[in-house]
């Protein structure tokens, strides 16, 4: 029960920071944007609290917890997720490319090297995938395992 | 109270969530008892296509009431509502009738299964419609258009002074009268009007109306007491913009209509900036704005219409528009104009494009050029696009180049579609500074997929590949053009091509590029050479050297072959002289490289030294190229004295090399003969078990294979060069010693194999 209190404080903390950041949404720059863990990183420059003179960068970091969502997004019989871990490092790794100069030469580069590992644990599902799980179906006395989706409105084969 | 900790969340959810990429009409105005069609755009992803699509009404605290979706009707909607989803336009359009003043209200239009995270919030509002209402007139009028308001008045006030004035506050100002007065807002545009004396009232007109024109009106006929007074209630409904929906990086068109009565007048499209005013952004008087240099297009269509398109769509780009016609070109107050809103739709499937890309002069440029997957049949353009007249002419198509521009892109220009990928590559060499631009990739499919490319010229720099300008071959002769790539291209598939209108047909070259320089790179080693034998009249023409990395193209080298008859006896000097070393080596050469396949692997180290001899006479006849070259541009004499002493050189360094070579054989040969042994002892063994009593005939099968492979070897080589041929008789001597050594090392295993006597199974004959 300690645990759970603990856990409503801090998405407490975070609402409350939200809260407090939602007003400017458009002078704010968006570092990281995780959909897979539900995590935004964003900055504004705002003149800072002590010195009205002076500008300070601040960073805001939304997050949004899915409590109901499974261990294993792509199995519904997982338990429920309890434990939350974000890596703001791993967050912030830009995977998008971008156009640099060599040789005179324009080249399209990626801006992190570990960019290749596809092996995020995700908390909640990317609408662009489709998500497929085996259930039971019993069908006249037989019982057989059938695939279906999770997200059938990903799973469109266009 | 978690779940109170839970509804907290939820309901700061719609505040936080991120910008979402729908789009639809901001704000909505309709009179009573009309209807409404609202279009709501989504990213053209397979999952958008296949969501519900929603609209709901907003409440209070957040909760969004489904009013409408693709299952559901409220019953509030039965009746008059519609929702119908337009996929392959990647939008879907609410259609409300009957409208009420109580549907007036803030609303979502969003994509998915909760009413959540994807939405555009729309605001209608239903105003009152024309008639009277407690004792006032209301009349709604549209921007720019023309308004009638009709003020009756009594007979006994028929001779008065009719006027019309506009409630300010407390005051009534006077906006125009019978006399002739009209306020300094309304000039040129209010006027009063009586049809005829008879009748009882008369007509206050105010053309191109403006939104500050919306207020109370009164209308006076006759100013004393006795006077008639109406009062009048004029509603401006506003101006509801075109919705474009563009995503990031990819381009949008605005289609403007313009009234037939301007069609002749400038066309212009302009950007509505944060202190109201319209900037324009381009017109067709010759303005264009910086921020759209090279991405903007304007094409005048018929009855006056015209479309503005942009590609490489940036985020800052999106806002509102204003297109129209005047006659400077410029957007005027009151003027008919058409309104856009422009959202660039960050969540694209718009691939990356490199939009600079760098060429230096005489060096080659491969444009790649993504087009929509669906448009696979279609037709793919590339066009220049022209600062001054404010066009993009075409230069090449997938069906070759565009006539008309043809000219100065002879032997330059390739569209190379490859099927399956999603994108056509264009090459355009022999670079000048000329050709620095912005170029368009088109297609006659789906517009949003265009895209710019600039193209920098630099200067002061070598062009990668290199490759004579200019060959001329003899009829009937061999032609042999090399083309020199640099090591950074050593991973890449080098080939020829010969350039026509139509594109550039791949023909089989020859690399020469030594395997052993995997290691280490010499420059003058990337070799890779044109043959054409014999060389007839169709062989003119322009031909390519390129590299290709997997399916993208490289740099290009392009070369202008010509073609000319053998007539004079000193012309053929240089001919011999010329060409004769590429030519005797060529012939076999080719041929090696066809037999390699066909033979045995343990053969190829024994064809090395064959090819490697080649590699010296190249360079050798790259001089003889150059010295005869020069030569023909001078007299005959001139000609033989410098090629005699340069064939002597020539011979000399043959000489050297055969030397060199023999030296160099004898360590290649221990290789050879010991790839010979691991080979042979693992055929013999096979053999021994099959004709396990008869040693010798396992070992004499052998030699006869070997025997008839390197026979041929030797006809090839007896081809060759006399250098070459003088090995040949050492070589067979050392060949029949390795055959006297295999043999020995056969009976030696086979001798082994019979005293263990193993039988593994049957063994294929």
């Amino acid at each position: 029960m300690k645990k759970h209190l603990l856990f409503w404080a801090v998405l407490a903390i975070f609402v409350k920071a939200v809260l407090v950041t939602a007003q400017d949404e458009d002078e704010r720059t968006v570092l990281a944007d995780n959909k897979c863990k539900c995590a935004r990183v964003t900055s504004r420059v705002i003149p800072s609290p002590d010195d009205p003179t002076q500008e300070i960068v601040e960073r805001n970091i939304r997050i949004i917890v899915p409590v109901n969502n499974r261990e294993n997004i792509s199995d519904p019989t997982s338990p429920l997720r309890t434990k939350f871990v974000y890596h703001l490092s791993e967050m912030c790794k830009k995977c998008d490319t971008t156009q640099v100069e060599l040789e005179n030469q324009v080249v399209t580069a990626t801006q992190s090297n570990i960019c290749d590992e596809d092996n995020e644990t995700c908390y909640t599902y990317d609408r662009n995938k489709c998500y497929t799980n085996k259930v039971p179906f019993s069908y006249g006395g037989k019982t057989v395992m059938v695939e279906t989706a999770l997200t059938p409105e990903s799973c469109y084969p266009d | 109270m978690s779940l109170f900790f839970l509804a907290c969340l939820l309901a700061v959810l719609p505040v936080v969530s991120m910008k979402s990429p729908i789009f639809g009409p901001q704000e909505v105005s309709r009179v009573e008892g009309s209807s409404v069609s609202i279009k709501c755009f989504y990213p053209a992803t397979s999952v958008n296509r296949h969501s519900r699509k929603y609209w709901c009404k907003q409440g209070a605290r957040g909760r969004c009431t489904t009013l409408i979706s693709d299952i559901y009707f409220s019953k509030d909607y039965e009746g008059r509502a519609n929702i119908t989803d337009f996929p392959e336009h990647n939008m879907f359009v609410v259609d409300i009738g009957h409208l009420t003043q109580n549907d007036t209200g803030h609303y979502k239009c969003g994509v998915g299964i909760v009413n959540q995270g994807l939405y555009f919030d729309v605001n209608l509002e239903v105003i009152q419609g024309p008639g009277l209402q407690n004792g006032i007139r209301v009349y709604t009028a549209d921007v720019g258009k023309k308004v009638i308001i009709n003020c009756p008045f009594t007979s006994e006030n028929a001779m008065q002074r009719k006027s019309v004035c506009k409630k300010t506050g407390k005051q009534c100002v006077l906006v125009t009268d019978s006399t002739g007065y009209v306020s300094p807002d309304y000039s040129n545009r209010a006027e009063i009007t009586i049809q005829d004396t008879s009748q009882l009232s008369f007509s206050f007109i105010i053309n191109r109306v403006r939104l500050s024109d919306a207020g109370k009106y009164v209308c006076q006929a006759g100013d004393d007491s006795r006077g008639d007074k109406s009062n009048v209630d004029l509603k401006v409904l506003k101006p509801e913009p075109e919705l474009l929906y563009g995503d990031l990086r990819g381009s949008a068109t605005f289609d403007c209509t313009v009234d037939p009565e301007m069609a002749r007048l400038p066309k212009f499209l302009c950007r509505v900036n944060k202190d109201k005013a319209c900037e324009v952004v381009i017109n067709t008087l010759g303005t264009r704005a910086q921020a759209f240099d090279g991405r903007i297009l304007i094409t005048l269509k018929n009855q006056g219409s015209f479309s503005v398109h942009i590609t490489g769509l940036r985020k800052e780009d999106a806002g509102s528009y204003l297109c129209g016609a005047h006659s400077d070109g410029e957007p005027q107050e009151g003027w008919p104009m058409q309104a856009w809103q422009l959202f660039v739709n960050e969540e694209t499937t718009i691939p990356r494009i490199v939009s600079v890309m760098k060429g230096v002069v005489g060096g080659s440029v491969a444009m790649p050029c993504p087009y929509q997957p669906k448009d696979k049949n279609s037709q793919k353009y590339w066009c220049r696009w022209d600062e001054q007249n404010s066009g993009c002419p075409q230069l090449v198509s997938n069906e070759g180049l565009v006539k008309e521009q043809s000219k100065p892109y002879e032997g330059r220009l390739v569209l190379h579609e490859e099927p399956g990928n999603g994108t056509y590559t264009v090459i355009l060499n022999q670079l000048t500074t000329k050709d620095a631009g912005f170029y368009w990739c088109l297609t006659s499919g789906d517009t949003r997929w265009w895209f710019t490319v600039e193209l920098k010229i630099v200067e002061g720099r070598e062009p990668n590949l290199k490759a004579p300008e200019k060959a001329i071959a003899w009829l009937g002769d061999t032609l042999k053009v090399p083309c020199h790539s640099p090591c950074k291209f050593f991973s890449y598939e080098k080939y020829w091509c010969k350039w026509s209108n139509k594109g550039c047909k791949v023909l089989p070259s020859q690399n020469e590029a030594s395997r052993q320089a995997s290691v280490n790179c010499d420059p003058n080693n990337q070799l890779t050479s044109l043959i054409l034998n014999p060389v007839t009249k169709e062989d003119a023409g322009w031909y390519w050297c390129g590299v290709k990395d997997g399916p993208q193209f490289g740099d290009t080298v392009a070369v202008y072959v010509e073609v000319k008859e053998k007539a004079k006896a000193s012309h053929d000097v240089s001919q011999v002289n010329a060409a004769a070393p590429g030519k005797e080596v060529i012939e076999p050469r080719v041929k090696v490289i066809e037999n390699q396949v066909i033979k045995d692997p343990s053969l190829f180290a024994e064809d090395k030294p064959v090819k490697d001899s080649g590699k010296p006479e190249d360079r050798s006849k790259a001089s003889a190229d150059t010295g005869s070259s020069a030569g023909q541009g001078g007299s005959s004499t001139v000609l033989v004295s410098t090629l005699v002493p340069l064939a002597l050189v020539l011979a000399l360094g043959a000489m050297a090399v055969a030397v060199v070579r023999a030296r160099h054989r004898r360590n290649v040969d221990r290789v050879s003969i010991g790839s010979y042994r691991t080979d042979f002892s693992m055929t013999d063994l096979e053999n021994s078990r099959d004709f396990g009593t008869n040693d010798n005939m396992g070992a004499s099968t052998i030699t006869i294979t070997q025997e008839t492979s390197l026979g041929g070897e030797d006809e090839l080589t007896a081809t060759t060069e006399d250098t070459v041929e003088t090995q040949e008789p050492k070589k067979a001597k050392r060949s029949s010693k390795e055959e006297a050594d295999m043999a020995h090392t056969a009976f030696l295993l086979q001798a082994n194999n019979m005293a263990t006597n193993v039988q593994d199974g049957p063994s294929e004959a």
